[in-house]
């Protein structure tokens, strides 16, 4: 009989990191059949060469770093993922392969690797070749066109509905294309539908807490309701949240566990915050996406947030503390 | 409302099969008849409280809840009655229901355990407590068990942490285990003493899961066998199965009152590798609202100043952050051992801080003391060889000291002779000089002798020539006063002749001016004749001249008239002054004679005076010639009487040199004596010193010797007072370093300071099985719950000490391989038929070392497994 000593608790939660990553991998998956769907095998192609990248360069890093790869470390894939469904289909391979690149060796291996990286990779990379090829990155094939998977990519390209608000027009398009993601858009962002029940499924398999992307598109929706773009109330509501990569933003990469802070609270304010920045970037700033520079700049307040809830719990700690103290004192006799 | 503010987790119970499962017993045979040493109790009812608290001490019954005696509990409670009294059945740890079965197999002894206690306590109200998230039970819990309400604990899982935290709130409330009212009844009952407890042994690996009444003292590898091990476990647990103790020794550990469950696991935790992703989901699940994830960062990066502000200290140890961590990190485990580590942190960063500086400082101490021990080791071979070279230096020094005074009084003695030589040589000289003086002083005398005799001689001739000289000076003086007599007479003579010459010019000059007075009247008359001639011829021409009127002859006539009266009165003039022409002739002829006449008396007297001067000089002269005569025969004289003096003065020298000479003859004597004693002296000196010398160069000998030893004994005394300097550095660093792993290690770790032992090999490190197996003493894997310990006072067999070694626990760290002392293990490894024994040291460990949160931990202990990584 060979025992083992090993610490308590002797009994686990099954899940794990690679249960955490694995669903939203799962989720992001199914995003990736739907731009198939939508845009043919090139769309599979471009998820590919992120992924592989991602995650090449990620073993590659961890090497360099001088730890061992972990196989079962999915946070590259994740990345990947995320960069590759942000750009439009038919983006050239090597953009979204330097975007992987951006975020995995500038963004994520010198702060110290999976889990102490203090910007989203997915983000960084996507405002990487947002910056780098706007016009590459900004323009996107209309669905069910026939892209060629190799070779000059010969379709016509349109904007997308967050360029019509921008330049201050009202987009065309109605709510049924907007739901089901039938316009011009990142190949994975614009089936609104989709990604709701996403956001729906990771909130009740508790990967995602309501906390954070629910504050963050309230926000956002709050901002549009008082400073409307396009048309009025509900409907530049409307507009604004189903445009872009807002609702995929809030949905997987705001949510990235690694970047946001760690209580409901802080998580809230965080939210709120990103989703404030987020709307002033599509107000004043020079392109019509706007998740990603937000998602940075809150993440760059992360800890100061975390810092100061932080110190708010501790004295909310202290005052039950002193409650309990004061309630028991007369008793002076130990409970237990 | 308990439980909606707490977080927390769900889980899994897996209380069934056991649960329903019928209560079993393994008892050890020599423990069934057992009673206590009292008479049985009659009547359970009519028993007094300090009754009911006495029986529970004689039977040694201890609350398995938080292990301590159930008699301490009630005699708290007799100054302070609490309200409520709770039976604790609250199993909320899965696969755990030792306390809920017993209950729910017999209500009747519970329910009388509890009335009794109720009334030892003095609570006023009296309830059975059990778990509400009960899911899966085959079986019922009634609301009440014998008249006593059963409460319903909701809440997830620390339900029991969150009821205590509830009914502290509440009220005053005290919790006692249901086995250990099980037990009180008994004892009232059966007058049998506490021999058993009720474990649940469960787990994939059980093939019979039962709740089980084990007798104290049994094995966990017994209460394994007893229910059937299905496969080969890989984890046995002692405890909860959230904040139990994994053994690797089942032979070894021993079934305590306080243990609660045996399990058995199939699976082993496997290191995934994962990194903690910040997933915040135990910041989510602590009960008591604190952030594992930031303290387990503070941990890994050694911030324990965070600490405080993260309040680690308030971390219970339920361990559901690590249960529900999905990076498999044992959170709970790390996070409570760092705050038990940095529990003195608790209250004061600044004592923490100055603690851990000075162990660093006594490292530092020791390092260096070591350090120096070794230079001192180096230095002292070195000071020893340079103690060996200066003692032979000493002592060549010493000998060329004795060669080199030898050497000096050979020169000082050499230099004696030759100052003698040199004194006697200069006594010579000096008296040679003396002669020459002697010679040198006559010819002197002689020599002055004939120059006083060329003196007088001189002085005669000078005194001679001297009055031959006044002789010629009388003489020329007296022909001199001749000769000026002489011509006095002749000029007197002269004087006589100048007179008469004088008369004879003043009679002639006379003369001449009668005749000029003579001749002028003369020639007045004369021109007075002419004047009238001239007038009568004028007068006579004017008269012929009758031309003229009378009047003009008248004029004429007046004219001539007047003009012979003018030459009248001319003549009469020129006769006048003829006549006084004449007197003043005669009178100055008169006044030359009257001089002539003074000029020869003058003449006649100034002769007369250059005779009598004439007279004065010559017998001036004579009187000088006379002294000079005399002079001249006072200097013969004084010559005469000078060569005599000198004569005498002649014989005198002579006699005085002839003197000297004598006398330096006798000091040539003197000195030739005296550089003869000094030579003698010196010779004696030299004697002295030739001893003198041999006598410094034994006492520099003997020296050296001396100053050799000393210093001999300097270096060995620097040497041992290094090493009692790095051996006392070393006891203050082992001080500081106790003092800064804080109390909870000093407890533990108490049992080696304890006198008599044999002291483990300092500098060994943790104690290694080899290093154990020789001394009677028990290495016990993991168990530092003494009532745990045991397996007799006989020692641990040398394979049951090996399996603990480092090479069969790779992963386990070495400090939680601990050594108990004999009499630790002696005192705690009792055997189990006293069955008191394990209650009363199970008080005392109690009693040593009072920790807040023994309280609702179920199988407490100082130790717990320590992590994996």
């Amino acid at each position: 009989m060979k025992l083992n000593r090993r610490a308590a608790p002797h009994i686990r939660f099954p899940e794990s990191n690679r249960t955490l990553m694995s669903d939203m991998i799962i989720l992001l998956l199914v995003l990736c059949v739907l731009a198939f769907l939508y845009y043919g095998g090139r769309a599979l192609i471009v998820c590919a060469v992120s992924v592989v990248t991602a995650v090449v360069c990620d073993a590659l890093c961890t090497l360099i770093r001088g730890r061992r790869p972990n196989p079962r470390d999915l946070s590259p894939v994740v990345t990947g993922l995320i960069i590759a469904l942000t750009m439009p289909a038919t983006i050239p391979y090597y953009v979204v392969a330097s975007a992987a690149v951006f975020a995995i060796a500038i963004v994520k291996h010198p702060f110290g690797g999976t889990g102490q990286n203090l910007f989203n990779p997915g983000a960084a990379g996507f405002s990487f070749a947002a910056i780098c090829w706007p016009g590459l990155v900004f323009m996107y094939p209309m669905p069910f066109d026939r892209i060629p998977a190799f070779g000059e990519v010969t379709a016509q390209l349109y904007q997308n509905p967050a360029f019509v608000l921008k330049v201050g027009g009202v987009p065309t398009n109605n709510l049924t294309e907007l739901l089901f993601g039938n316009y011009p858009g990142p190949m994975g962002a614009t089936n609104i539908l989709v990604i709701l029940a996403c956001l729906v499924y990771l909130i009740f398999r508790r990967t995602v807490r309501w906390q954070l992307p629910l504050p963050f598109l309230a926000a956002c929706a709050a901002v549009t309701l008082l400073f409307p773009r396009a048309g009025t109330g509900l409907q530049a509501v409307f507009y604004e949240l189903m445009s872009g990569t807002l609702l995929f933003g809030a949905v997987f990469v705001l949510t990235d566990p690694v970047t946001s802070p760690k209580r409901d609270s802080s998580m809230a304010v965080y939210g709120v915050f990103a989703g404030v920045v987020a709307m002033l970037f599509r107000y004043f700033g020079g392109y019509e996406e706007s998740m990603p520079f937000a998602v940075l700049i809150a993440n760059a307040f992360v800890p100061l947030i975390d810092r100061y809830n932080e110190s708010l719990h501790r004295a909310i700690r202290r005052k039950h503390l002193e409650a309990r103290k004061a309630k028991t004192r007369p008793q002076a006799r130990t409970l237990v | 409302m308990a439980g909606f503010f707490y977080k927390g987790i769900l889980l899994q119970q897996h209380k069934e099969p056991a649960l329903s499962r019928d209560l079993r017993e393994f008892v050890n045979a020599d423990t069934i008849g057992v009673t206590m040493d009292r008479p049985p109790v009659g009547d359970a009812d009519s028993l007094t409280p300090a009754e009911i608290a006495s029986l529970a001490r004689d039977a040694h019954i201890v609350d398995e809840r938080d292990g301590q005696p159930l008699a301490d509990k009630l005699a708290a409670c007799q100054q302070t009655p609490p309200r409520l009294l709770i039976a604790d059945a609250v199993d909320d740890e899965p696969y755990l229901s030792s306390q809920l079965g017993p209950l729910l197999k017999n209500p009747a002894h519970s329910a009388l355990g509890l009335r009794l206690a109720q009334r030892a306590a003095g609570a006023a109200e009296a309830q059975f407590a059990v778990y509400k998230n009960l899911t899966d039970l085959d079986i019922r819990i009634p609301r009440k068990i014998e008249g006593f309400s059963v409460r319903r604990i909701r809440g997830r899982y620390p339900a029991e942490y969150q009821a205590s935290q509830a009914f502290e709130a509440d009220d005053d409330v005290l919790l006692i285990g249901v086995g250990a009212l099980i037990q009180l009844a008994r004892a009232v009952l059966f007058n049998r003493p506490q021999t058993t407890t009720f474990v649940t042994v469960a787990g994939d690996c059980i093939g019979n899961p039962t709740n089980l009444e084990v007798s104290l003292g049994m094995t966990v590898a017994q209460v394994l066998e007893r229910c059937g091990l299905i496969e080969d476990p890989a984890r046995v647990v002692v405890g909860g199965s959230m904040t139990g103790i994994s053994v690797i020794d089942t032979e070894n550990t021993l079934v305590t009152p306080s243990t609660r469950a045996v399990l058995a696991f199939r699976q082993d935790f496997k290191s995934l590798g994962f990194g903690c992703i910040g997933c915040s989901r135990c910041v989510h699940v602590c009960p008591k609202g604190l952030n594992p994830f930031f303290i387990y960062r503070a941990v890994q990066e050694k911030r324990y100043a965070a600490f405080r502000t993260l309040d680690a200290q308030m971390c219970i140890g339920c361990g559901t952050c690590s249960y529900m961590c999905p990076a498999k990190l044992d959170l709970s485990e790390t996070v409570q051992k760092a705050a038990r580590s940095f529990k003195p942190m608790a209250g004061s960063i600044r004592t923490n801080a100055a603690l851990l500086a000075k162990k660093d400082a006594a490292d530092y101490e020791s390092y260096l003391a070591d350090y120096a021990l070794h230079r001192a080791q180096i230095d002292h071979r070195r000071a020893l060889a340079a103690a060996r070279r200066a003692d032979e230096k000493r002592r060549g020094e010493a000998a060329a000291a004795h060669a080199a005074a030898d050497r000096e009084a050979d020169r000082a003695l050499a230099q004696a002779l030759a100052d003698h030589r040199a004194a006697d040589a200069q006594a010579d000289r000096a008296l040679a000089q003396a002669l020459e003086a002697n010679q040198a002083a006559q010819r002197a005398a002689d020599e002055a002798l004939a120059q006083a005799l060329r003196r007088k001689q001189e002085a005669g001739q000078a005194a001679d020539g001297a009055f031959a000289q006044a002789e010629r000076q009388r003489q020329a003086a007296e022909q001199a006063a001749d000769k000026s007599v002489s011509d006095a007479a002749a000029a007197a003579e002269a004087a006589d002749r100048a007179a008469e010459r004088a008369d004879a010019a003043a009679l002639k000059r006379m003369q001449a001016e009668e005749k000029a007075a003579d001749k002028a009247f003369s020639d007045a008359l004369k021109a007075q004749q002419s004047a009238e001639k001239d007038a009568a011829k004028a007068l006579a021409k004017a008269e012929r001249n009758s031309a003229l009127s009378d009047d003009d002859r008248q004029a004429f006539k007046r004219t001539l008239d007047e003009l012979q009266a003018g030459a009248e009165r001319v003549r009469a003039e020129a006769q006048a002054a003829c006549g006084e022409a004449k007197a003043a002739a005669k009178v100055s002829y008169e006044s030359e004679l009257e001089k002539g006449v003074r000029s020869r008396a003058a003449a006649k007297e100034a002769a007369a005076a250059a005779r009598q001067a004439a007279e004065a000089a010559k017998l001036a002269a004579r009187e000088t010639c006379e002294a000079a005569r005399r002079t001249c025969e006072a200097d013969k004289a004084a010559a005469l009487t000078a060569y005599e003096s000198a004569q005498e003065a002649c014989e005198a020298d002579k006699a005085a040199a002839l003197k000297v000479y004598e006398a330096a003859q006798e000091a040539d004597a003197q000195a030739r004596a005296r550089a003869l004693e000094v030579y003698e002296a010196a010779q004696r000196e030299y004697e002295r010193a030739r001893q003198s010398a041999k006598d410094a160069y034994e006492a520099r000998l003997e020296e050296a010797r001396q100053t050799d030893e000393r210093a001999r004994a300097d270096i060995e005394a620097a040497l041992d007072r290094a090493k009692e300097n790095a051996r006392a550095a070393a006891d203050a660093a082992r001080q500081a370093q106790a003092a800064f792993e804080g109390r909870p290690v000093t407890v533990v770790l108490g049992g080696n300071d304890i006198p008599g032992e044999p002291a483990p090999e300092p500098g060994a490190g943790p104690i290694t099985a080899e290093a154990v197996s020789g001394a009677p003493v028990a290495a016990e894997a993991v168990i530092a719950e003494p009532a745990v310990a045991g397996g007799g006072s006989a020692g641990i067999p040398e394979e049951a000490a090996r399996t603990v070694s480092p090479t069969d626990a790779p992963g386990a760290p070495l400090e939680e391989v601990e050594l108990l002392p004999p009499e630790a293990v002696a005192e705690e490894s009792a055997p189990a038929k006293e069955a008191g024994e394990p209650a009363a040291a199970l008080a005392a460990a109690g009693a040593q070392k009072p920790d807040p949160m023994r309280g609702w931990r179920k199988n407490d202990s100082t130790e717990k497994g320590g992590d994996d990584r």
